[in-house]
């Protein structure tokens, strides 16, 4: 099945479905390929750094009045969640034999995660990166570089990330026998957000056994970023239908009302984006529109079907975080924890203040990911308020 | 008879020329034009038609202006709209008021690259739509192609975007196809050429031609462009 309910399906170029029935098949077969998975581990293990800590975060902890818990995704190898996906898809592109990746990229932070697994097996590597985004993120720019990726600027509509995968899709339609498009997030045609969510779950596996183990017990609430969603759908997915509360937070931008956010799922109507069908910021006339955040992983007018499905259903419960909100827990988290959040997940952090948890209660957040990319973001930031 | 389809994309540098371009192609011996509706994320179309709709978008063309522009033209060649699915299923007045303004403009039927033959049975859309197939197109889609009747179908000669291009690969592919197919076939993406053009007649019923006169609107100024795209379609045709 291609949906998710009503969401999802393969909405794109007649030409790309040939493709798309090749990716399916090779990755129903390393699903039940044991040894897929022994190498895949391996290097989650050895090279990534799995299993992320499961932090107990004292003095968030005290000042809340409840029991946090930081899942620590910044932790791994190229400081993001990202990283899961790309050593996954990797693996899965060389048993197809292909010979060339592809990929989109908004904060880089993708980017950066497929030129490392790239040039860790030894692949050509090429990143889509809207203009606008290569300003902002210009560390990352560099690192891909180092790392023997071309990064190809994109100037076409607004110059961000939903370019950059409409752009990743017209170069596979291109390069369609030896390209493997590695896309970073659980969004585009089935199977994309298929693969993307079951490489990423192993965030809320070991989540679930790490507070098992602690607390001898399920937490009440576990709060993740989402952009695409899927450092979300990953910590997510294996407590659906749990008595968890699941909350997803989405990018306020300026505020909901300004009309300058990326929260698809408050604000978005039911569209078709990057093949597929979900919610997607638009206007009256169905084109679509250019979001604001503060976090560049964050800006993205659709997200994935999957939450489309979950909010629909009400499993997961959806709200947003303006960007001054976030950038104020950036500096919570880091004169607290010690720890310095990218600006993504700063978001799901930010998301205590409004969630005001009932005393004791444990809550979990995913720390998706490093700020060191947003330092400059920061920085600038900071100078504004002087 | 061959047929020929033109590519128009709608707004494109405005409306008033887009009009004028409408009327203008009376003077040829055209079987239809597809309209362009613009699209903020085009992604089967190459830099040029790109270009097109951003600056169309630019001034808030939609589809509701194009609409009301052909009602008023009743233009005497076949009509389709070529768009994306999402401006035309989140149409500004609703699917309803589609239909209708679909038929008072007397479009033939829809284009849109973005609906695949496995995903035309999933949408709420009640009219003609054209069907693609492509050079990696099985036989196996042919009975549902056949079942559906569409107005014509449309053979994507590339891998790739929209544009133009040198070489015209895949033909024998379209006479395999086309011995199957129960609707005409339309050849298009890439065709810039009279000798394109006689290649795909020599096996196909039509040929549809697009950036390559989108190309030729963007060497003169506006007031231009009407007799520029005539004189690339007699060109093209031989004339
Ligand atoms: C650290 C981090 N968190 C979250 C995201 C948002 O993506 P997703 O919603 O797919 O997890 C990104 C995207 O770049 C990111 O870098």
């Amino acid at each position: 099945m291609s949906y998710f309910k009503e969401f999802g399906g393969q909405f794109v170029p007649e030409i790309l479905m040939p493709a798309l029935d090749e990716l399916e098949k090779a990755y129903k077969k390393i699903r039940r390929d044991k040894r897929f998975w022994v190498e895949l581990n391996y290097y989650l293990k050895h090279y990534a750094g799995r299993p992320t800590p499961l932090y107990f975060a004292r003095r968030l902890s005290d000042k809340y009045k409840a029991r946090i818990y930081l899942k620590r995704e910044d932790l791994l190898h190229t400081g993001a969640h990202k990283i899961n996906n790309t050593i996954g898809q990797i693996l899965l592109a060389k048993k197809m034999g292909k010979t060339r990746i592809i990929a989109e990229t908004g904060a880089g932070q993708h980017g950066v995660a497929t030129a490392t697994a790239a040039a860790l097996f030894g692949l050509q590597c090429v990143v889509y990166m809207g203009e606008e985004d290569m300003e902002r993120q210009k560390p990352n720019v560099r690192r891909m570089e180092i790392l023997g990726t071309r990064v190809i600027p994109v100037l076409s509509g607004s110059k961000t990330l939903k370019d950059a995968i409409n752009e990743s899709l017209r170069d596979w339609i291109t390069n369609l026998r030896t390209t493997y498009y590695l896309l970073g997030s659980v969004v585009g045609p089935h199977p994309y957000p298929l693969i993307v969510r079951n490489f990423q779950k192993i965030i809320g596996e070991e989540t679930k056994k790490q507070i098992k183990s602690i607390e001898k017990r399920m937490p009440h609430y576990i709060l993740a970023c989402v952009g695409g969603g899927s450092n979300s759908v990953g910590i997510f997915y294996p407590f659906i239908g749990s008595r968890v509360k699941l909350i997803g937070i989405q990018a306020a931008g300026f505020g909901l009302s300004t009309g300058k956010h990326a929260a698809a799922l408050l604000k978005g109507r039911i569209g078709y984006l990057h093949g597929s069908k979900t919610f997607v910021l638009q206007d009256q006339w169905g084109q679509v529109q250019t979001t604001h955040s503060i976090s560049a992983g964050l800006d993205y007018p659709g997200v994935g079907p999957e939450h489309a499905f979950w909010k629909k259903s009400g499993k997961v419960f959806y709200d947003s975080i303006k960007d001054n909100e976030a950038l104020d827990a950036v500096f919570e988290t880091a004169q607290m924890e010690g720890i310095i959040p990218a600006l993504e997940s700063a978001h799901a952090i930010a998301y205590l203040k409004k969630l005001k948890p009932k005393k004791g209660s444990i809550v979990v957040i995913n720390l998706s990911g490093r700020g060191d990319k947003d330092l400059e973001t920061i920085i600038k930031e900071l100078d504004k308020e002087k | 008879m061959k047929h020929f389809l033109a590519y128009i994309p709608a707004g494109y540098p405005d409306l008033k020329t887009t009009e004028r371009i409408l009327l203008e192609l009376k003077n040829v011996p055209i079987t239809g034009v597809e309209i362009g509706v613009p699209f903020s994320d085009p992604v089967a179309d190459g830099p040029v038609i790109q270009k097109a709709y951003t600056q169309a978008l630019k001034k808030k063309i939609n589809l509701k202006l194009i609409f009301q522009m052909l009602e008023r033209l009743d233009l005497p060649y076949d009509l389709y709209l070529m768009s994306y699915l999402n401006p035309i299923l989140n149409y500004g007045e609703g699917l309803s008021k589609l239909k209708v303004h679909l038929k008072k403009a007397k479009v033939k039927g829809l284009i849109l690259p973005d609906l695949p033959l496995v995903e035309i049975n999933n949408i709420q859309l009640q009219y003609p739509v054209v069907l693609f197939v492509a050079p990696n197109t099985t036989f196996k889609e042919i009975p549902l192609i056949n079942k559906i009747r569409p107005p014509f179908v449309y053979y994507i000669a590339r891998y790739g975007v929209t544009g133009t291009r040198n070489d015209l690969a895949y033909m024998d592919h379209v006479i395999k196809l086309r011995n199957r197919i129960k609707s005409p076939l339309y050849v298009g993406f890439g065709i810039s050429t009279p000798a394109h053009v006689k290649k795909v007649w020599s096996s196909a019923d039509g040929v549809i031609v697009g950036s390559a006169l989108v190309k030729e609107m963007d060497k003169v100024k506006p007031a231009q462009m009407p007799k520029a795209v005539v004189k690339k379609i007699q060109n093209l045709l031989n004339r």
